[in-house]
């Protein structure tokens, strides 16, 4: 048996600190799952490709697949679980779950950072504007009709409340 | 498939000490981290060099320095590239994989691994651009021609990595052209044309995804570009001629002077000719 | 947003949409430890010894297992869905892991247990196997199928014209974005083994576990918590399903196996070569059609997958009166890894291969491919229609689907439009695919003549009111991400007239909900729902005999549903069960080609469909939409592809190109409800459809838009190189 990697870590995950010691030769998505108990993240792929492992690293929309851990360490991670409460949902997941933008919700990572990043700098996009935005993240069950429809309605709420 | 430690230098010294192992590179990781998740990368030691920095954008003089951590985001939102590397910035703009891979994957990582058909090398070499790296023995300057040596292949010692590409700006009444064939979103680019126009003399042509290295071609007349590239490609030896699962050789070269007169024309109108 | 009222369509969404929903690998049991599985890298080959003691050696591993081990705890893996000769085809024996011989790259040789993932995958990878390559042998038919009606060879002999045509259709895969996954936990002091499994089929799973481990299954209990897509993949029969749970057994420890995504890829469906000769008149009616199909289905596997190789054959002529028909078709067991179910369930391929010879009479009478249609398309006073197969087509009006997305499509004026090449130097073409998709489960048909009848599986339902008067229903049926709980909720809710927010659905526990077959065969609402609206009417009944006594006990019925076994009425043989109900659509498709490189973008799809009586309309949009993005992928881009050495070379989705959402256009979606006679809400099934009727209308939409300039489309997918192929081949074949 030989000594196991390992990495001390410290980040503010959610707006909370916290620490472990994690296997240095995992990748973020694993640590923030294993070590942290995030389900707001999922390994689709370890390709980069799906986009279900997306989180806003220190504001940035990443896929955190691609990452090892020390690059999350002093950061600042932000997983689905904080953007909304069911009493206070997010815009954007208001609007994907009124127009049933979802399936499965394996995909829902990607796809809702994907909508607030894109509204953020585009708040009234084209709908070529969408499907460009949400192109980083694979969904398999819905053809991405409804999502288009609910980045659409999430673009008007956001604007209504803005307005 | 082993496990792994991992590096984070915060110095290029420091990194270029830590280089002398056998280590593997990441940078933006996207090529590597999934590959060593995979096992198709087998290590001991990587090297991380997420906190050297290396990620800055600086005009000096005729070049624009491009540290090799700099995403292909930056490009896309840095107004001194848009305006003086207007390629590059095209290119950047056309990279797929969302608005999270434009954030991670790096130009300088994109040149390391050399792959024949990606967007940056043929961008390069259409740009002449100089490749900066770093070892314990100091700093070596390496035109980008002679970087890429083969598929897969660049000019990459061991204990070396590359701190910065110094890419020529485009001079006012020169214009560019990009064009990049893919399958569908999610391919990797097929063929890649990059096309210098300059308001006088031979303008040029970089094909990308035809050969192991970019091909840059002149174009005596753009009115020809076909043909020209044409007989540059058939010139190809074999052994040369670049083939993957989405395409084999002879679909590249078919399409090949397609790609370079779309890139050509491109190129023309932001000249303001008719194409 | 609490309370009673449902804002939104899927229940419990925001659990999904607050990233808070737990799917199997969010499981982490105290104790846990970890699997993966080392594979073989040879196609055919003697397995003289798995080397295993470097991956004992790799720090963290807790247990290393080979086939030889293996077979001293387990039985052959059980078929899933029914005996194999029901479909004309021979038994096999598949076992978990390879023991002396590697049939497929890809099959498991040995299993790793460890304390992380990550050790777990360092230990397979240190596992090697020591192989002697077996030369290569001619591939073992697994079954052949013959459907035969009228008189095919008088037919051919006076038929004015003729064509004959070959379509190859490559290999493709289902693809879901969560890969297979399973939890075993043996629980030493109760003896109960409770596995969290991401599945379509929780009981058959509970029966296949017991009888390969040996255990009673009132020992099992089968979970599956929420789901991220099946697409027909994750049915029973899988080799890692009885694997992990003997690791649980061995190590006393709780085990999960999370499938890699390469592993995922291995799976796949689909591959077959089409032989069709078709003779028929000026008219362009198709008085006789014949396929010879062959159909390499992988190494035999335990799953229902190769069973789709039946279903296509059997699904020919689609939906159109041909008076002489022959199809034959060869199973053949090869060196790939085992067919998987895929959505379509092979009658997608059976749908393209008539909508392209359709396309092909129609361009060789000079008639537009809808007038075609119309003259060969079985008409309402036709149903139900026994096929050459025996599976009979319940109910639809196809000509009036035809008519209905012509118009939606506005297809007259696209025709009339449509600038080709446009002045952008692009092709442009329009297809049309008219589709049927038997449902509801029971693929095996034909006669009885004396054979082993089948009969139609039934679903049942639990609907239980407590006396604070929620409501839980508990089903059979589960729910792979489409979301059917919701419609199951609104049924039990309109039975018993409370609010949808009152209602809760559980779904997927074989503890806990009455037995049934899970997800498969579109069959989630029109069987399971039909089960729910029976319990809830008997709950209702004993509510109003018991009205104004108070409650302190919750009130439960419980019921089973299974379609009616409907018969033609001039019949007068007996038939076996097959699927109950049919569903339909009609599709139009626009495509541009661009010539110098054939790249295809499809510009539009609308599609007309008939799901029978529509019971949750977004549902069952959404799941079409789902279908729809499927087959366009399919027609385009999907194909798993294989090298020279057998390994897969599509492993990722940078090289298996599914749909992204800026490759899609937006769809044009109608209904036309004909009412199912056989079930209970004259619903028929939704999920399915769609992948076939969306890839044949692409494909005859390529087809039309090269018309003049290249060979006819003859396969999917249709790449760019593939476009340009034909563009090159001068002349149109045939």
């Amino acid at each position: 048996m030989t000594e196991l990697p390992e990495l001390p870590l410290t980040l503010v995950l959610n707006g909370k600190e916290v620490s472990a010691t994690v296997d240095a030769d995992a990748t973020v998505v694993d640590v923030l799952r294993e070590e942290f108990g995030v389900t707001g993240v999922r390994a689709g792929c370890r390709n980069g490709d799906c986009g279900t492992c997306t989180a806003l690293v220190d504001g940035r929309s990443v896929k955190t697949c691609l990452q090892l851990p020390g690059r999350i360490h002093g950061a600042d991670v932000q997983t689905l679980e904080s953007i909304g409460t069911p009493d206070h949902p997010h815009p954007v997941q208001r609007a994907f779950l009124e127009c049933y933008s979802f399936q499965c919700g394996f995909c829902l990572p990607g796809m809702t950072f994907a909508a607030i990043t894109l509204l953020e700098h585009t708040p009234d996009p084209t709908d070529a504007q969408i499907r460009d935005a949400l192109s980083g993240n694979l969904c398999r069950c819905t053809g991405y009709e409804n999502f288009v429809r609910g980045v659409r309605r999430a673009s008007r709420l956001m604007r209504e409340t803005a307005g | 498939m082993k496990r792994f430690h991992v590096a984070y230098p915060t110095t290029a010294d420091e990194a270029a000490g830590l280089l002398q192992t056998d280590a593997v590179i990441v940078g933006g990781g996207t090529l590597t981290v999934p590959a060593l998740t995979r096992g198709e990368l087998n290590t001991a030691h990587v090297v991380d060099l997420g906190r050297l920095g290396l990620d800055e954008i600086v005009p000096d003089g005729t070049v624009i320095r491009l540290g090799a951590m700099v995403s292909y985001q930056q490009l896309i939102t840095s107004a001194l590239v848009a305006e003086r590397l207007p390629m590059p910035h095209r290119m950047a703009s056309g990279i797929t994989g969302g608005i999270q891979i434009r954030h991670q994957g790096t130009v300088g990582g994109s040149a390391c691994a050399a792959r024949p058909n990606s967007d940056v090398p043929a961008v390069l070499v259409a740009m002449r651009a100089e490749m900066l790296l770093r070892s314990p023995a100091g700093t070596r300057r390496v035109p980008v021609d002679e970087f890429f040596l083969g598929a897969e292949r660049a000019d990459l010692r061991r204990g070396e990595f590359l701190t910065e590409i110094a890419v020529p700006s485009t001079p006012p009444g020169w214009t560019t052209g990009y064009y990049k064939l893919k399958f569908a979103e999610s391919s990797w680019p097929v063929v890649t044309a990059a096309c210098v126009l300059p308001p006088a003399g031979s303008a040029e042509v970089t094909i990308g995804g035809v050969a192991d290295v970019p091909l840059r071609i002149t174009l005596p007349e753009t009115n020809r570009t076909e043909h020209t590239v044409a007989e540059r490609i058939s010139a190809i030896p074999t052994e040369r001629r670049w083939s993957d699962l989405r395409a084999d050789a002879r679909y590249r070269a078919r399409v090949a002077g397609e790609i370079a007169c779309r890139a050509v024309r491109q190129a023309l109108a932001a000249r303001g000719d008719q194409p | 947003m609490s309370g009673t009222t449902q804002p939104w369509p899927k229940t419990d969404g925001f659990a999904y949409a607050g990233g808070t929903a737990s799917f199997v690998d969010d499981l982490r049991p105290d104790g846990l430890l970890h699997m993966a599985v080392a594979r073989s890298t040879r196609a055919h080959a003697r397995l003289a010894k798995v080397n295993t003691a470097e991956a004992e050696r790799v720090a963290g591993v807790v247990r290393v297992l080979d086939g030889r081990e293996a077979s001293t705890h387990l039985k052959p893996i059980p078929y899933a869905m029914g005996d194999p000769e029901l479909i004309g085809a021979r038994r096999g024996h598949p076992f978990a892991v390879a023991v002396d011989q590697v049939h497929y790259p890809g099959e498991p040789i040995a299993v790793v247990v460890a304390e992380s993932p990550r050790a777990a995958r360092a230990g397979a990878a240190a596992v090697s196997g020591d192989y002697r390559d077996l030369p290569d042998d001619e591939p073992e038919v697994l079954a052949e199928n013959h459907f035969r009606a009228g008189d095919p060879e008088a037919a051919f002999a006076s038929a004015p014209h003729e064509l004959e045509v070959t379509f190859p259709i490559a290999r493709s895969t289902g693809a879901p974005l969560e890969p297979r996954g399973y939890l075993a936990s043996w629980d030493e002091d109760t003896h109960k083994l409770t596995v969290h499994a991401s599945h379509q089929q929780p009981f058959a799973l509970r029966a296949t576990l017991a009888e390969v481990l040996g255990m009673p299954e009132t020992a099992i209990r089968v979970v599956v918590p929420p789901v991220g897509g099946a697409f027909g993949i994750k049915m029973a029969g899988q080799p890692e399903e009885p694997l992990v749970c003997l690791m649980s057994l061995l190590c006393r420890r709780p085990v999960k196996w999370i499938e890699t995504r390469a592993e995922t890829m291995l799976g796949g469906a689909r591959e077959q070569v089409h032989h069709v000769r078709a003779g028929f008149d000026a008219d362009g009616q198709v008085v006789v059609f014949r396929d010879d199909i062959t159909i390499p289905v992988g190494a035999e596997g335990a799953t229902p997958g190769w069973r789709q190789a039946y279903v296509t054959a059997a699904t020919l002529p689609t939906a159109y009166a041909v008076p002489n028909v022959e199809i034959r078709s060869r199973v053949l067991a090869t060196h790939q890894p085992p067919w998987q179910s895929c959505r379509g369930y092979g009658k997608e391929t059976a749908v393209l291969v008539m909508e392209r010879t359709m396309d092909l009479v129609a361009r060789h009478v000079g008639l537009d491919p809808a007038e075609v249609r119309r003259r060969n398309l079985l008409t309402t006073e036709s149903l139900p229609h026994r096929m050459p197969s025996g599976y009979l087509v319940d109910s639809g009006d196809f000509p009036a689907l035809l008519t209905k997305v012509l118009h939606a499509a506005d297809y007259e004026q696209q025709r009339a439009s449509i600038v080709s090449p446009s002045e952008d130097g692009l092709l442009h073409g329009l297809g049309i695919a008219v589709e049927v998709t038997p449902e509801g489960g029971g693929h095996a048909s034909g006669p009885l003549n004396g054979r082993q009848p089948t009969a139609a599986v039934p679903e049942a339902a639990t609907v239980r009111i407590e006396p604070d008067g929620r409501v839980v229903v508990l089903s059979s049926v589960t729910n792979p991400g489409g979301g059917n709980e919701t419609s199951l909720a609104r049924l039990a809710a309109a039975e018993l007239g409370v609010d949808r927010g009152r209602v809760t659905v559980i779904q997927g526990d074989t503890d806990l909900c009455p037995p049934g077959t899970g997800n498969a065969s579109s069959r989630g609402t029109a069987v399971g729902g039909a089960a729910v609206v029976l319990a809830a009417r008997d709950l209702a009944q004993k509510l109003r005999e018991t009205e104004g006594a108070e409650r302190t006990e919750a009130l439960s019925c419980t019921r089973t549903y299974r379609p009616e076994t409907l018969r033609s009425p001039q019949e007068t043989v007996a038939y076996r069960h097959s699927y109950p109900y049919f569903s339909s659509g009609a599709y139009v498709a626009r495509v541009s080609v661009d010539p110098a490189t054939g790249v295809v973008r499809v510009l539009g799809l609308t599609a007309v469909h008939d799901c029978g009586r529509v019971i949750d309309e977004v549902l069952v949009e959404g799941q079409l939409q789902g279908a729809i993005a499927m087959g366009i992928g399919l027609a385009v881009s999907e194909s798993s592809q294989f090298g020279a050495d057998g390994a897969l070379r599509t492993s990722s989705f940078k090289e298996y190109l599914i749909p992204r959402a800026n490759d899609l256009p937006s769809f044009t979606i109608e209904h036309h409800e004909t009412p199912a006679p056989g079930t209970l809400l004259g619903a028929k099934g939704a999920g399915e459809a769609g992948v076939g009727g969306a890839m044949a209308a692409v494909a005859n939409a390529v087809d039309d838009a090269l018309a003049g300039q290249g060979a006819a489309v003859t396969t999917v997918p249709l790449t760019p190189p593939t476009v340009l192929d034909l563009l090159e081949t001068r002349g149109r074949q045939p």
